[in-house]
């Protein structure tokens, strides 16, 4: 059994950069979980989607974030599992990942969305996304955008950003990007839901 | 306003994945009863998706393929393994299949014999004692949800359940009587959720009574092996089921 000092150590290797420990985890954490998720997904890829989601949020907050780690690690990844498909149960789209499938399949999701609920067309739903995004953006400080838009500059790595922005290490620099993008996304909720206020008003 | 941090922290926790069994329930039931929270849940994975279009980092993107092409070449060299495992048993299995047909018949009607009789008991669900007692409003909430178990009217035994949380007495039995309710309305899986909620709860008082029904919920459904971790089933010694201790 894999015991918590064990992903401990896992989790060290993997802030250090060595992704190596953390993979070979996620192939035994798998097959160890494998038949009781089938059992709850009826099927093999629902299975093996909702695991990879779940390890996408284990990345995120245990290794990123540095969040205290469970006693049992399996059991724990298990009930995110759990999590995650009641997520996928209710938002069949929802992707760990964009592609061009996912992003045309949210189109269709959103264009039948917009028919049946508010008549907004599909171009109006597309300009509340960009305009909530923007104005959440403008309520982050300046160190949380500029790691935030970070991620669209293909010219400055991330590290670069250590000195200037004044982290002591390259961990606690990505643990606040991490930290920013979920202020982020809280602010685009509160900015949608004012949007959303004022469409009823209307 | 504090209602809304409030709803706004569960919202996150389980976009975080970071609920335990009773608080799945509880959030899956708040979605289907408040129409406001699941709007807002909704709303919330819409924002999520706003920003991961637009900044999901690269070395997440390449993570995740890595992880995709990782679980399915483990998978395939597992099917290649099983494959000369099934032809080498292919064999042995056709000359017992005729012989375990006979057999699987006869042992099937039995068992159909023994659910209806183990269901017949109704095991943990005396409350004879509970309406000799003073009364009190929570038990004559919990007596009218097992009257309307008792009389198939599973959805008004749910709903008539649905203010007893952790805090409030008789928490286990409104447990199982939504479970059984869930089960009857044809919710198994739901069934099953709240029936291993009450197995794992911390009193204990209703554990075996929960694992009973898991345990018929299983083998009425067809999935005999995990009945069996349940139950002991008919046998030549013994005809009836019993709870495996």
């Amino acid at each position: 059994m894999v015991n918590s000092t064990d992903v401990k150590y896992i989790i060290d290797c993997a802030q250090k950069g060595d992704e190596q420990p953390f993979n070979n985890f996620f192939d035994s954490a798998f097959q160890k979980i494998r038949t009781g998720l089938c059992t709850i997904t009826k099927s093999e890829e629902d299975a093996k989607e909702v695991f990879i989601i779940s390890m996408q949020k284990f990345w995120e907050r245990f290794v990123i974030n540095q969040e205290q780690l469970p006693h049992n690690s399996i059991g724990y990844i298990f009930m995110m599992c759990k999590n995650a498909w009641l997520m996928q149960k209710r938002n069949p789209w929802s992707s760990v990942s964009y592609n061009e499938d996912t992003i045309e399949k949210s189109k269709e999701t959103l264009e039948a969305n917009s028919l049946n609920k508010e008549d907004k067309t599909h171009t109006e739903e597309e300009f509340d996304r960009h305009k909530a995004l923007a104005i959440a953006l403008e309520t982050l400080s300046p160190k949380c955008k500029a790691l935030i838009e970070n991620e669209l500059d293909i010219n400055t790595p991330l590290k670069e950003l250590q000195e200037t922005l004044g982290y002591d290490t390259y961990q606690a620099l990505v643990q606040a990007k991490y930290n920013c993008k979920k202020r982020l996304i809280k602010k685009v909720y509160e900015v949608l839901e004012k949007i959303k206020k004022r469409t009823l008003d209307l | 306003m504090a209602d809304q941090e409030k709803d706004i922290t569960f919202i996150i926790r389980y976009f975080d994945l970071g609920l335990s069994e009773d608080e799945l329930l509880v959030f899956e039931k708040k979605i289907e009863e408040d129409t406001e929270f699941a709007q807002k849940v909704q709303l919330y994975q819409k924002s999520i998706d706003i920003v991961e279009k637009a900044y999901q980092t690269n070395a997440d993107k390449a993570r995740i393929e890595q992880w995709k092409t990782q679980i399915n070449a483990n998978q395939k060299a597992k099917n290649n393994k099983f494959s000369w495992k099934w032809i080498g048993g292919i064999a042995a299995t056709i000359a017992l299949l005729f012989f375990g047909w006979q057999l699987n018949t006869k042992s099937q009607q039995n068992i159909e014999v023994a659910l209806t009789e183990a269901w017949h008991k109704k095991i943990g669900l005396d409350y004879k004692s509970l309406r000799n007692t003073k009364h009190d409003s929570l038990k004559s909430i919990l007596l009218t949800a097992v009257d309307s178990y008792e009389t198939e009217q599973y959805q008004y035994a749910i709903n008539t359940l649905a203010r007893f949380n952790t805090t409030i007495p008789y928490y286990e039995d409104a447990l199982l009587i939504k479970g059984l309710s869930y089960y009857k309305k044809g919710a198994i899986k739901k069934a099953l959720q709240t029936l291993d909620t009450l197995t794992q709860y911390h009193t204990q008082r209703k554990a075996k009574v929960a694992r009973w029904y898991q345990g018929l919920i299983y083998l009425e459904t067809g999935n005999k092996q995990k009945a069996k971790e349940f139950l002991q089933l008919p046998n030549q010694h013994n005809p009836a089921i019993q709870l495996k201790e």
